[in-house]
């Protein structure tokens, strides 16, 4: 809790990392909303969690040939990523380094050679300076190229078509890091040897709140969804069905990583694709059903049948939700601002009509004119602008679902509690905060403390 | 039927476009939605910054992201989402005028039909102090009806001039 007397301006001025761990109260199950609004943490984060966690930058479909490049962000860094002749991928920061400009100004597209448009300097694909004009007259041919290529991703790594990138180069590997998440990131990106590609583009928007808010709920709410999406999940039942005969179902499991901050959930109840079939629609939810034998053989009954609904965070900004296959990422944009920018991923192996329905009914669902995505937006924007009053950000949030019930279940690995829990909230925000208080890579990776002691 | 662009057939079209815009601004979705024929798509893609774009030359193709991509059902869940109460992102509704100009007629490829572009100015306020101000154009094929209004809309593709879209949700009509 806040100082008595303190100031919001007073407290933020020199965090400590005693300070920052006692935000986060996972025995008490309680959390200081300063953690949403306080500048002064907010640029701690920019260094101690975008600066040293995985962060998504692209899939691997969205830059396939030599030269494709998509450009993104990296926190608040502009970031290129970038296709090489040889298949690798590299990335770099969007930064001329002679006077900062911004090298690559298009959404994507395919180049030698990354020009500024300020006084020319000009760059390869992997960010080496090749050119710069009047090299001999005007610096003497005394300029070391070499020196003064773009800054690169010290780390750049791929698991199942999702490229990320990590700018401590000190970071365990990125398969080492997502540890038992693969195991639940499968049902959604390991249906096939084709593995998934993205769907049309990028669908880009700005909404005023945190990220953890984002981030928070895709790891671990699965308890908003029957109140905020109501109207949504009435509007898409098929003619007919009466509002008291939509059910939202109670079976379900919530997964959270011992220390690295992802979380999953979902209902363990096979429906058969009905709701799937309602939200994207019948073809697709067909092609699911019909392809359960051949995705059972190769990732076993449980993920085929016993993962519905899933709600899916990879630790800070990386959430999709697997069935539906909506994926995003949340740029942070100082305390009170995101930039969502949100992808539809299909099978690459589907048929055409069955990919460009799931594109359509992604669309029209999770997008920000999405029927369930509005809803979400609602609720943070108004958390966020609560919080600036002196009253409000005083209050402690109450994080207690689920505290003390975790519970075990053969078919899942990892730390498992109900589908309705923030034991996955509480594992992302204590991961947060031990990266905030500058934990070592090391440490980290030291399991959480247990919640009640 | 004539294809001449007469001054009546001008003030006829813009009139139903006004007529149409304040349904949407008076909240009359059942209304709107009736003055769509039922094979119409209502479309929005996603604005890219590309060089294509910049060249001039015809962007690249394969499936192209939108942020609308309806039909008549589909408007019709969205409808049924607002008429629930339970839509927060419209509860309480938007208050919006739809500003519409530049009217411009061509006759389409079937006699009797038209191709009718405008630009369109949305200003929407909620709640509190939200505002947002959307700007684009429209592309409209305007088909001549007997049932209930004088035409119908059997095709709308709108044109959002936003990259990144600055507000925070579409919960609106264009």
């Amino acid at each position: 809790m806040p100082r008595e007397g303190a100031t919001p301006d007073d407290a933020a001025r020199g965090w400590t990392a005693e300070a920052i761990r006692k935000l986060v109260d996972v025995e008490t199950g309680t959390l200081d909303p300063r953690v949403y609004c306080d500048g002064a943490l907010y640029q701690i984060e920019l260094e101690q969690v975008f600066g040293r966690s995985w962060l998504f930058l692209a899939h691997r479909s969205q830059i396939p040939k030599a030269g494709d490049y998509f450009t993104t962000y990296m926190g608040e860094d502009p970031v290129i990523v970038s296709r090489q002749k040889d298949g690798s991928v590299v990335a770099f920061l969007n930064q001329c380094r002679h006077r900062g400009m911004r090298l690559a100004r298009l959404d994507h597209g395919n180049t030698k050679f990354f020009t500024c448009s300020y006084h020319g300097w000009s760059y390869d694909s992997a960010g080496r300076l090749v050119n710069v004009p009047m090299e001999k007259n005007a610096y003497c041919s005394k300029l070391n190229k070499a020196d003064w290529g773009a800054v690169r991703v010290p780390r750049v790594e791929e698991y199942k078509g999702l490229i990320f990138g990590c700018w401590d180069a000190e970071v365990p590997s990125l398969d080492e890091s997502l540890g038992d998440a693969k195991f639940y990131m499968d049902a959604m990106f390991d249906r096939s040897d084709a593995g998934t590609e993205i769907w049309g583009g990028v669908h880009k928007w700005v909404i005023p709140c945190n990220w953890k808010f984002a981030s928070e709920q895709f790891c671990s709410d699965m308890y908003h969804a029957p109140l905020s999406h109501m109207s949504a999940i009435l509007a898409v039942m098929p003619e007919g069905v009466p509002p008291e005969a939509v059910q939202w179902p109670m079976e379900g499991v919530q997964w959270r990583s011992d220390s690295a901050g992802h979380g999953t959930g979902f209902h363990t109840a096979d429906d058969q694709g009905q709701l799937l079939a309602a939200i994207v629609g019948p073809a697709v939810a067909e092609y699911l059903m019909a392809s359960r034998p051949r995705v059972a053989d190769r990732l076993g009954a449980t993920r085929t049948h016993a993962v519905n609904g899933a709600h899916m965070t990879i630790f800070p900004t990386c959430c999709f939700l697997p069935g539906i296959n909506t994926l995003r990422v949340w740029h942070p944009r100082g305390p009170n601002e995101i930039e969502v920018w949100a992808l539809a991923v299909v099978d690459a192996d589907a048929p055409q009509a069955v990919k460009d329905q799931w594109g359509q009914g992604i669309t029209r669902t999770f997008s920000p004119a999405g029927m369930f995505e509005q809803d979400d937006g609602e609720n943070w924007i108004e958390v966020q602008r609560v919080l600036r009053g002196t009253k409000s950000r005083r209050q402690p949030f109450n994080l207690q679902m689920g505290l003390g019930n975790e519970q075990s279940d053969a078919r899942f690995p990892g730390k498992l509690s109900y589908v309705f829990s923030e034991a996955a909230a509480r594992g992302f925000y204590t991961r947060w905060a031990r990266m905030m208080a500058g934990e070592s890579h090391a440490d980290l990776a030291a399991p959480h403390l247990p919640e009640v002691r | 039927m004539s294809r001449a662009i007469t001054p009546e057939l001008q003030l006829d079209i813009e009139r139903f476009l006004y007529e149409e815009a304040a349904l949407l601004d008076r909240h009359e979705y059942r209304t709107w939605l009736a003055l769509f024929t039922a094979d119409a798509v209502y479309r929005m893609p996603v604005t890219t910054n590309h060089h294509e774009q910049a060249v001039g030359a015809p962007p690249p193709t394969g499936p192209v992201a939108n942020y609308f991509d309806d039909n008549t059902v589909t408007l019709g869940q969205r409808i049924k989402r607002l008429e629930t109460g339970k839509g927060w992102a419209e509860m309480p509704p938007s208050r919006t005028r739809h500003f519409v100009s530049n009217v411009y007629l061509k006759p389409a490829d079937i006699d009797g039909e038209w191709e009718v572009d405008c630009c369109f100015l949305l200003y929407r306020s909620r709640l509190e102090r939200q505002v947002d101000i959307f700007a684009g154009s429209r592309s409209d094929r305007l088909r001549p009806s007997t049932d209930g209004s004088r035409w119908k809309i059997a095709r709308r593709d709108i044109t959002l001039d936003q990259g990144t879209l600055l507000a925070n949700n579409l919960s609106i009509f264009f």
